[in-house]
């Protein structure tokens, strides 16, 4: 019989041997006394490693002087938050809404306070990655005791890791997390980069944090803050850098498609008005009650359509600029 | 939900709570995450998210460590209020500051091949992923985290063990 091996325990304890080296960690973990024993003492030190890990997301409440807990980098100015709800908009969000207020009529009415006020934002961001993992809750014995762990049954020694694995190994992430697709993610637009502004991105994320902490959100009810947020006068532009003198003035012609289908040939809309970095676009002829904002960047102007007045049914959209149709 | 969405709800949490546990602060942890996911952001592939957010998380980790010596002294600052403030707590709130201290001081025995790996485990990552950021070999992954949560234990211990004994002393 070999000499336990630790390191080939832990492994295995962790689920990740392949099946014909399980398989023969499982024998020897049934028949040797002495492999039995260091199986046991394992699954009590990642039980306690796990214990002891979450200790370190408690943090101690009223403890830390409230004007130093956080840095006053972390302040960042409204607009630079409108402007980066924007951007997730630019991003291509899959835009279903049952409920929102027509952003062509009533941008700025609707707009809520978590939004658009940074003291908001700040305070609550910590909340969202508070939860202790859950295999530290499930695992968390009142001691740590190594030498005491106890000695599971030969039932469960004989069990594979999976099996196990709520009391021996934290195999599964404190959120599961899901297997990443094997397709390559497309995050960014091919087309030429335009210079980044990390300005924006770090709103976009501060804002995202804010958004979960504040309550739990529907997809939906992101897509109404974003689109609200899209709707309301932007007073400084910093994501213009794509938009063409063309493309931009009122009056410009694009093709508008659906995001979600190639294949759609797309209606050609008018630009009604600008706002900031948003396009306002309606149709030329046909569906009049079509409306459509979109933003410009990296090449392409997103956004989305809708016909219903309060934008109820909204869809991702693509536009492209096209000549206008003679009247 | 656009890709730079569903790449932030998915990992933004595991990837906080790993930098908040490696970093000891939860606002220099948000920024980190916050890079790492700007730098998602200009990536035109991944192949592998999660193994590429860790990967780069630990080494802005790895980078700031060197380079910002500042920030630091501001924490041992923070940290230092922090204990003069910690004056009349409650007992459950004192209690869960000295669990976090000896946590804390355990977690930072180690040595920090065998710390990533352990944080990096705990947040789910398999073993070819912790052998791909930390660039050792996936055999040898089982060996560093049996170390590692073997020290983590004795390292706690002793912690709870020499405080009781100061307790004891101070009482006597």
């Amino acid at each position: 019989m070999p000499h336990p091996d630790e390191g080939l325990i832990h492994a295995w304890l962790d689920g990740q041997l392949p099946p014909d080296e399980a398989a023969r960690v499982e024998r020897l973990v049934a028949t040797d006394p002495a492999w039995a024993e260091a199986v046991a003492e394992a699954r009590g030190l990642v039980a306690a490693s796990s214990r002891i890990l979450a200790a370190l997301d408690h943090v101690p409440a009223g403890v830390i002087p409230q004007g130093t807990a956080s840095r006053p980098a972390r302040r960042l100015p409204w607009w630079t938050k409108a402007a980066a709800a924007v951007v997730l908009v630019v991003g291509g969000s899959v835009v279903v809404m049952q409920r929102a207020p027509d952003p062509m009529t009533t941008p700025a009415a609707v707009q809520t306070p978590a939004i658009l006020n940074p003291t908001v934002i700040q305070k609550d961001a910590p909340r969202a990655v508070q939860a202790p993992p859950a295999i530290a809750r499930q695992s968390a014995p009142a001691s740590i005791a190594v030498a005491k762990a106890p000695r599971p049954t030969t039932d469960a020694l004989s069990k594979p890791p999976a099996a196990t694995a709520a009391v021996a190994a934290p195999t599964a992430p404190a959120e599961a997390l899901p297997v990443p697709p094997p397709a390559p993610l497309a995050l960014r637009s091919a087309a030429p980069a335009q210079p980044t502004d990390d300005s924006i991105g770090r709103a976009t994320l501060a804002r995202d944090v804010a958004r979960r902490a504040k309550r739990d959100v529907t997809p939906r009810e992101t897509v109404l803050e974003q689109m609200v947020v899209a709707g309301m006068p932007a007073k400084k532009s910093t994501v213009m850098g794509g938009v063409s003198a063309f493309s931009a003035r009122a009056g410009a012609c694009y093709g508008v498609r659906d995001a979600n289908v190639p294949s759609d040939a797309g209606v050609v809309m008018r630009v009604v008005r600008t706002d900031g970095d948003t396009l306002f676009l309606e149709p030329m002829q046909g569906r009049t009650s079509l409306r459509a904002w979109v933003i410009w960047r990296d090449g392409a102007a997103r956004g989305a359509m809708s016909a219903a007045p309060d934008a109820r049914g909204a869809v991702p959209v693509v536009a492209t600029p096209a000549a206008c149709p003679a009247p | 939900m656009s890709d730079t969405e569903r790449l932030f709800t998915t990992y933004h949490a595991a990837l906080v709570r790993y930098l908040t546990r490696r970093l000891g602060d939860r606002d220099w942890a948000e920024d980190i995450a916050q890079e790492t996911f700007l730098r998602a952001l200009r990536q035109e592939h991944l192949v592998n998210e999660r193994s590429w957010l860790f990967a780069v998380a630990t080494n802005l980790v790895r980078d700031e460590a060197r380079r910002d010596i500042r920030r630091r002294r501001h924490l041992e600052l923070l940290a230092a209020e922090e204990r003069e403030a910690q004056v009349e707590a409650p007992d459950v709130t004192m209690e869960r500051a000295l669990d976090a201290a000896d946590a804390r001081h355990a977690l930072d025995a180690l040595a920090d091949r065998d710390r990533q790996a352990l944080l990096l485990r705990e947040e789910g990552l398999d073993y070819p992923e912790i052998a791909e950021i930390l660039g050792i070999a996936v055999g040898s992954v089982g060996t560093t985290l049996s170390r590692a949560r073997r020290r983590l234990a004795e390292a706690y211990e002793a912690q709870g063990a020499a405080r009781a004994q100061r307790g004891h002393h101070a009482a006597s």
